[in-house]
C-alpha cells in the first residue's frame, strides 16, 4: 500500500464516507470487510470499533486498526496458548484470561499418530495457529502447517518465560520487516550480542528463552517498555545499550 | 458542571475509564467477551452483566434500578449477536457522590439519586469504546432539570438539583435517536419537550443555532476527540514509517 498522509479515524455509529473506500479496478470484485467494519443494507458501511481505517487497494479490503487489550481471534493468526486440560480427542486451551476455551486436536501436530500423540500437561505453553473461528463454535488451533504437514516452529514452548504485551505490539513484532515497517530495532541490536529464542503470539503474549534467566527478563522487560512508552528507534538503541551494559555484555 | 475523563486507568481491564462530573466520580471497567456461566448463557447473543457499586455501603434497590436502566441502554449499542454464549462484564464503581441527602434532610435510602445516572452511562460508554467489543452505535447522556419558575437548566449544580421541580436523564445516540428517558418530579408536556431539545443540544451539539458553535462542545464531540487522541497515541510509532 502506498503511503497516505490521510489516516482517517473512524468512530462507531457514523457511516464511512464512500470517498474513503477503495475503488476496485474490476467493478465485479466485491469489497471485503475486515475487523471493525460492518455493512448496513443497502449500501452503507459503518465502523463497529473506533480506530484508523486501513485500506488495501490491491486486495480490495478495508478494516479498522486499533490497539485493544483483548485479542479477537482470526483464522491464520499465530497465538501462544496455555493448556487447561486434555480430553479424549483434544486439548482445551486458553488464549486470553477468562475467555472461552479453544480446542487443539491431539492429532494436529507434526508426525503424530494415534499411538504417538503428544503429552501436554496442564499449564504447558503452546505456540499454535488459529485454524477456524466461528462465533457459534469453539475456536480451533493447529500446531502444524496443513499444506506441508511440517511444524514450522509451532508446538510446545519448553522453558523460557511469557511476557504480556499489547496485541498491537505483537502485530508489529510479527511484521516481515519489523524494523522498516514496525519501527522495532531492539531485537536486531540485542541479537548481535545475545543468544535467545523468541515467539510472538498475536494474542499479546511474548515468549522468550535466553541463555540465562537474567537475559530473558531483560529482553522481555525492554520490549514491554517499548510497548508502553511508544519508544522510537533512537530510544530503542539507547535502551538496548543500557541493557547490554547492565548484564555485562555491552 | 464540567466533566473530566481519564481513559485506561485500570491496567488489567479490557476497557476502563474514570468519569468525573462536579462532585460525582465513577470508575468503569469492561471485560469481555468472557466465558459465561451456564445458567446465564444465551444461545444467540452475549450476556451483558452490569454491576453498579455505591461509594459507601452495599448495593441495594437503587443500584439494581440503575443496573436495569444501564443494561437496557447498553444492549442497544453493543452488537451482542456477534459474541453468542459469552459474557460482557461491566462494573461501575461510584467513587465519589455528593452528600445531597444530608443537606436535604431526607433519609438516604429514599432518594433515587437519578442525577448519578448520566455519569454512570457516560463512563460505561467510554470504557466500551476502549475495549474491543463491537458497537453498532455510541451514545452520550446528560441530565436536565426544570426549575419551579419554568427555567430549563442543563448541566445543573447539586444545589440547583435540590431545588428543581423535575429532573430528566436523557441519552442520545450519534445519529440523534433518543434511547433513554428517565424523569422524576412533576412537569407538563411543553416543558418536557423543551428539556428534550436542551438535552439533544448537550449531547449532539446545537443543531438549531450554528452561530455560536464554540460556546460548549457537545458531549459526543468530546468523547470522539478523547478516543481519537488515544488511538493516535497508540499508533504514534507509525509516524515516521512509510507503510
Amino acid at each position: 500500500m502506498a503511503s497516505s498522509t490521510a489516516k482517517p479515524f473512524v468512530f462507531p455509529g457514523l457511516p464511512i464516507s464512500q470517498s474513503l473506500l477503495p475503488i476496485p479496478a474490476d467493478p465485479k470484485r466485491s469489497l471485503k470487510l475486515g475487523a471493525g467494519v460492518q455493512h448496513v443494507p443497502p449500501s452503507t458501511i459503518t465502523a463497529t470499533s473506533p480506530g484508523i481505517l486501513r485500506i488495501d487497494d490491491k486486495k480490495n479490503v478495508v478494516w479498522v486498526e486499533n490497539n485493544h487489550r483483548r485479542y479477537v481471534s482470526y483464522p491464520g493468526d499465530l497465538v501462544i496458548a496455555t493448556v487447561l486440560r486434555s480430553a479424549a480427542e483434544q486439548f482445551f486451551l486458553q488464549i486470553c484470561p477468562h475467555s472461552p476455551t479453544v480446542l487443539l486436536n491431539h492429532l494436529s501436530f507434526e508426525n503424530v499418530s494415534r499411538k504417538t500423540r503428544p503429552q501436554l500437561n496442564t499449564g504447558a505453553t503452546v505456540y499454535a495457529r488459529v485454524l477456524s473461528v466461528d462465533k457459534h463454535l469453539e475456536t480451533e488451533l493447529v500446531c502444524f502447517n496443513p499444506s506441508t504437514g511440517k511444524a514450522d516452529g509451532l508446538g510446545e514452548l519448553k522453558g523460557g518465560m511469557l511476557f504480556d504485551i499489547s496485541p498491537g505490539m505483537s502485530r508489529r513484532l510479527l511484521l516481515q520487516k519489523s524494523k522498516e515497517q514496525g519501527g522495532i530495532a531492539i531485537l536486531d541490536i540485542l541479537a548481535e550480542k545475545l543468544n535467545f529464542e523468541l515467539a510472538v503470539g498475536l494474542n499479546g503474549r511474548l515468549w522468550i528463552d535466553g541463555s540465562t534467566v537474567r537475559e530473558t527478563m531483560a529482553i522481555g522487560k525492554a520490549i514491554q517498555e517499548i510497548d508502553q512508552g511508544a519508544l522510537d528507534i533512537e530510544k530503542q538503541r539507547k535502551l538496548a545499550g543500557r541493557l547490554l551494559r547492565e548484564i555485562g555484555k555491552g | 458542571m464540567a466533566h473530566s475523563v481519564e481513559l485506561d486507568v485500570l491496567p488489567d481491564a479490557d476497557g476502563s475509564c474514570r468519569f468525573s462530573m462536579g462532585a460525582i466520580s465513577v470508575l468503569a471497567s469492561i471485560n469481555g467477551p468472557l466465558e459465561v456461566q451456564r445458567r446465564d448463557e444465551l444461545p444467540e447473543e452475549a450476556t451483558i452483566d452490569v454491576a453498579v457499586r455505591p461509594s459507601a455501603g452495599l448495593a441495594g434497590i437503587r443500584e439494581r434500578f440503575f443496573e436495569g436502566l444501564i443494561h437496557k441502554t447498553l444492549k442497544q449499542v453493543i452488537k451482542t449477536k456477534q459474541f453468542p454464549r459469552t459474557l460482557i462484564q461491566i462494573t461501575l464503581q461510584i467513587t465519589a457522590s455528593p452528600d445531597i441527602d444530608a443537606i436535604a434532610g431526607r433519609p438516604h435510602q429514599a432518594a433515587s439519586l437519578l442525577y448519578l445516572l448520566p455519569s454512570l452511562l457516560n463512563a460505561a460508554m467510554l470504557a466500551l469504546l476502549c475495549s474491543s467489543i463491537a458497537l453498532s452505535n455510541t451514545f452520550a447522556s446528560t441530565v436536565i432539570i426544570l426549575m419551579p419558575n419554568g427555567e430549563i437548566i442543563s448541566a445543573p449544580s447539586i444545589q440547583q438539583i435540590q431545588t428543581a421541580k423535575s429532573i430528566h436523564v436523557l441519552a442520545y445516540t450519534l445519529p440523534g435517536d433518543l434511547i433513554l428517558v428517565e424523569s422524576e418530579g412533576s412537569f407538563d408536556i411543553h416543558s418536557w419537550e423543551g428539556c428534550l431539545i436542551t438535552g439533544k443540544d448537550q449531547c449532539l451539539g446545537n443543531l438549531s443555532d450554528n452561530s455560536n458553535p464554540a460556546s460548549a462542545k457537545a458531549l459526543h464531540t468530546q468523547f470522539r476527540e478523547l478516543i481519537e487522541a488515544r488511538t493516535m497515541h497508540s499508533e504514534s510509532w507509525r509516524q515516521n514509517i512509510d507503510v
